[in-house]
């Protein structure tokens, strides 16, 4: 079974956007959400990278932990969705996440803030796949059409990779070897965990040495 | 005819104050407070935007289709 993740490619990501308009397109998002966002680092410095920004589905989701409905659930594939019939709009996720993936549209009378928003993987929620109600309450169901992420595959340089994340691990490395540089993965040991941050290191194979 | 106009004015006021109200799409959590559940990706009853190359309903079609899609983001994939 795929596990799907994001990986965007510092040194290939020319800020131009185009993943935050297709988003945007794709799931008829609201003026005020931006599900995916490009964040520049030490803009105007010589170096400079830019890095599109969304849900990274974390293995270990602190949205889920401290959500105090229960509203989140994970797929088989890995995809980290909420039942937007159960959010009550509390923002603790918000605080929670690392990324700033949870967004509230303010769409109710006396800036009343709505039900949390967030990139989907582009997999839907709990509703019937690819009907009105699942693209009304969380936009377009790619996964369920055969297809990955808008802003992955309409990425003009590849900068953005979304997929199954050994394939898209296999395909970042491919390039570091290739071009010999950019090997930095930023918020990729935050959202899928490595040995130095207080994760297992991997089970030893029996009857191997290591 | 003043008093009409007013009387008028106060309807029209509180029409749109009702009508507001209708506007506003209602928030309330779900009646039986549990999450729903999720359907699988390759099932698919909407044929009208699916991609070409899989069969709805097909999990290894479905995993078949993803595997070979992904590939489009490989720079250093070979070409076909």
């Amino acid at each position: 079974m795929a596990r799907m993740k994001f990986i965007c490619d510092a040194e290939r990501c020319i800020e131009c956007n185009g993943c935050v308009t297709a988003c945007k397109q794709e799931h008829d998002v609201p003026w005020g959400v931006n599900r995916r966002r490009v964040v520049t680092l030490n803009d105007g410095v010589a170096g400079e990278r830019s890095i599109s920004v969304a849900c990274m589905h974390c293995s270990d989701a602190p949205c889920m932990a401290v959500c105090p409905v229960d509203c989140f659930y994970r797929t088989p594939e890995g995809v980290v969705l909420h039942d937007k019939d159960i959010c009550i709009g509390c923002g603790y996720c918000s605080y929670a996440c690392p990324f700033g993936a949870p967004q509230f549209p303010s769409n109710g009378n006396f800036g009343l803030r709505g039900k949390m928003d967030k990139c989907t993987f582009c997999a839907g929620g709990p509703e019937d796949n690819g009907s009105q109600a699942e693209f009304e309450k969380y936009g377009r169901n790619r996964l369920s059409e055969g297809k990955l992420p808008a802003c992955a595959e309409m990425c003009s340089t590849k900068a953005l990779l979304g997929g199954d994340g050994d394939v898209v691990a296999d395909i970042f490395r491919t390039r570091v070897l290739n071009r010999g540089k950019g090997s930095e993965v930023w918020g990729w040991g935050t959202a899928y965990g490595r040995p130095t941050q207080g994760q297992p290191g991997a089970a030893p194979v029996p009857g191997k040495k290591s | 005819m003043k008093a009409v106009r007013g009387s008028l004015l106060a309807l029209l006021g509180v029409v749109s104050l009702v009508l507001a109200g209708c506007g506003e799409k209602v928030q309330t959590a779900s009646v039986s407070g549990e999450r729903k559940v999720d359907g699988q990706p390759w099932q698919n009853k909407d044929a009208r935007y699916l991609a070409p190359g899989w069969t709805p309903g097909d999990q290894n079609s479905w995993n078949a289709q993803l595997a070979n899609r992904v590939q489009g983001q490989n720079d250093y994939a070979p070409r076909k």
